[in-house]
């Protein structure tokens, strides 16, 4: 009985639905884009320093040679493509929130959109990561039924917002369960 | 025939005494597992002095003694009993721990039996739990007569629960209880059909990775494993490589005739109360089930082989809580046709099914993957026609050709349809693969573009459920963005739980 109403719904409401495509996302807190680089500083500083190591201890000079022929410039162009994608990927991200659900965008050169209806989520957190800790910045993750590939990370949000969205979401989500 | 007691499980019992031999196999088991390369040293080792081998044999006595003290005391700190609609156990060899699992979240009761449980009659219990807490266990060893009012306890307590929570239930759902019905026997002939039809080079995967480990541990353990096939080195010729794809090929189909049988001996699929229960096995006995509203995608497929005969694996694949193990879902091969629609009718419902209009991918979903086959493949083609190796050349040419193929036919066979309850896809290659699942039932969805995609506006859709995605690749972007935000709409307005 109840489906006919509703499949009546179905014929408005599909041209009146905002088009994700045509969203307006908002971006991130302008300071992760610092948290990103810092991060991949570390990755950087440790790859020089594993190299470093490495170059130490072997005595082989033909060793030697081709380690700094192959590695050296493998490495430096990985790090400038890590810092490259790090910098330009930052504003490619972005969130929105509906009254129904919630979007994420990222990837520079792989583009991914999520998006999880309140009614599907089933639990989120607040993190704060060390780096973001010096920028005062906090990451939300929302975990649905549907495994790792179906979650949503929306990093770099000041702390109050991850806060307000995350209470905005459970608000929603609990809502529709009693239903 | 035998007498049946009935139990209450409000007192905190033990179960059957099997259980300790049951533990004691499984921590010897793992103890194996982990000295096998030691053992199999000690066997062919050369060294042999007397006090190497006794030290040996103390350890291995004070090993299995020590083990088996252990499972003694794990067996006699194990508990359980049903209080307040939970399944509480207790246990725990020096702290005790106690989990108490609602029976709203038990997911499924299976019951299994190996030869020991045969004899015995008793049967190994698993009991599946939805969420993200790790609460699954297992019972070693319960009397049959215990671990089936156990289980009919639990689902007959879950439906009452679930019919007094909610009046508002689909009217799929007043199919009711005990109602048992058959949908497959499958009897020995047929189960030699199903085994020679099976994927053959799964098997053939499996003679690799088997060699590779007895390479493997036999060089861990030191034995010069390519001393002995320097030994036997001789040119190979045409006749001797034409009879080791003979033997490969005979020896695969014999592992996956032995794996069939073993595996789906005696299988039945019937249908009950508001599920389906699969009991199959020669030695191990299993006996798994699925309930209506914990299945969250259907997924059929055939091969070559198996359309000559007109068999398809259907698969059910239930919820899982943390991670996608095939555990969950449950393989049933040799159906037919309409068997499998009898299931997707019951489930779903035939009106529900109806009207669905099915589109095509892009054809650059070929035509990219062909471009980069063809680049890939050059890298061996190209200098083999320079340093006029011809087995480079013909072989690169082979494989590009044959996988050129697959992704041409993968292109033809990739389809996507819907309408206003259910979603399908269909893909494969040789055989064909249809995966659908209703649309209430999805999790998140989205949209996937790479640089290439972009340029042509062009997208891939992925829409999450709780057991797995599926993906629509290669679209309009205009044509996804509606998809999505269709089936988003539907989720979002459907109250009914995906579980």
């Amino acid at each position: 009985m109840s489906l006919l109403p509703q499949f009546e719904n179905i014929q408005i409401q599909v041209e009146d639905l905002p088009h994700i495509g045509s969203l307006e996302l908002q971006p991130l807190e302008s300071n992760y884009k610092y948290v990103r680089l810092i991060g991949w500083g570390i990755f950087a500083l440790l790859a020089i320093v594993a190299i470093t190591i490495v170059m130490i201890n072997v005595n082989d000079p033909e060793a030697r040679k081709w380690i700094s022929i192959t590695a050296i410039p493998f490495l430096s162009v990985l790090v400038i493509l890590t810092f490259v994608s790090a910098y330009f990927g930052f504003f490619q991200m972005g969130y929105a929130i509906r009254s129904r659900d919630i979007i994420f965008k990222k990837g520079l050169i792989f583009r991914k959109t999520t998006i999880i209806p309140f009614n599907r989520i089933q639990h989120c957190e607040v993190n704060h990561g060390p780096i973001d800790r010096i920028f005062n910045l906090s990451s939300l993750k929302v975990f649905t039924a549907g495994g790792q590939a179906s979650d949503l990370e929306i990093p770099g949000l000041t702390e109050v917002k991850a806060q307000m969205i995350k209470d905005y979401i459970i608000g929603k989500a609990g809502l529709d369960e009693e239903e | 025939m035998k007498k049946s007691e009935t139990y209450d499980f409000t007192e905190p019992v033990r179960q059957s005494y099997v259980a300790i031999l049951m533990i004691v196999y499984k921590y010897y088991s793992v103890i194996i597992r982990q000295l096998l390369p030691i053992i199999v040293l000690f066997v062919i080792g050369k060294n042999k002095s007397a006090t190497w081998t006794d030290y040996i044999i103390y350890g291995v006595v004070g090993i299995a003694l020590l083990s088996m003290v252990v499972a003694i005391i794990a067996y006699f700190r194990f508990y359980f009993h049903v209080e307040n609609d939970e399944l509480v156990v207790k246990q725990g060899i020096l702290n005790k721990k106690k989990t108490s699992i609602p029976f709203d979240r038990i997911q499924t009761i299976n019951i299994e039996q190996n030869l020991v449980h045969q004899l015995f009659k008793v049967v190994r219990v698993e009991v599946d739990t939805a969420g993200t807490d790790k609460s699954e266990f297992r019972f070693d060893a319960l009397k049959i007569d215990m671990a089936e009012q156990l289980r009919s306890k639990v689902l007959a307590r879950k439906s009452k629960m679930k019919k007094a929570g909610s009046e508002t239930q689909d009217q799929e759902e007043v199919i009711e209880e005990e109602l048992s019905q058959e949908i497959l026997r499958v009897e020995i002939p047929q189960l030699i059909k199903i085994g020679l039809t099976e994927n053959h080079i799964k098997s053939g995967w499996i003679i690799f990775a088997f060699a590779f480990w007895v390479y493997e541990s036999l060089t861990d353990v030191g034995v010069d494993v390519d001393g002995y096939r320097d030994e036997f080195s001789m040119s190979p010729t045409l006749s001797f490589i034409l009879f080791l794809i003979i033997l490969f090929v005979g020896v695969s189909i014999v592992i996956s005739l032995v794996r069939t049988i073993l595996l789906y001996f005696e299988l039945k699929f019937i249908r009950i109360g508001n599920g389906f229960r699969v009991t199959s096995g020669l030695f191990t006995r299993k006996n798994v089930a699925a309930l209506d509203n914990k299945i969250q995608m259907v997924s059929f497929s055939d091969n070559l082989l198996m359309k000559i005969l007109g068999y398809k694996n259907l698969l059910l694949k239930q919820a899982s809580s943390v991670e996608i193990t095939s555990k969950k879902s449950i393989k049933i091969p040799g159906c037919l046709q309409q068997q499998i629609d009898s299931v997707t009718n019951t489930l779903y419902g035939n009106k529900n099914q109806k009207g669905i209009q099915y589109f095509k991918v892009d054809q650059r979903y070929f035509i990219r993957s062909a471009t980069y086959i063809i680049l890939f493949s050059m890298v061996i083609i190209v200098p083999g026609w320079f340093l006029d190796q011809l087995w480079m050349v013909v072989g690169g040419l082979m494989a590009m050709s044959y996988i050129i193929l697959i992704t041409y036919l993968n292109y033809r066979k990739t389809k996507y349809g819907f309408n206003d309850k259910m979603i399908v896809v269909k893909g494969g290659t040789f055989g064909d693969r249809t995966t659908m699942f209703p649309l209430y039932k999805l999790q998140s969805a989205a949209l996937r573009q790479n640089f290439y995609q972009r340029r042509k506006n062009l997208a891939t859709v992925v829409l999450y459920t709780a057991s797995g995605g599926t993906s629509i690749p290669y679209i309009d972007k205009g044509v996804a963005e509606s998809i999505v935000n269709y089936m988003l709409y539907k989720v979002e307005s459907d109250s009914r739980k995906w579980m």
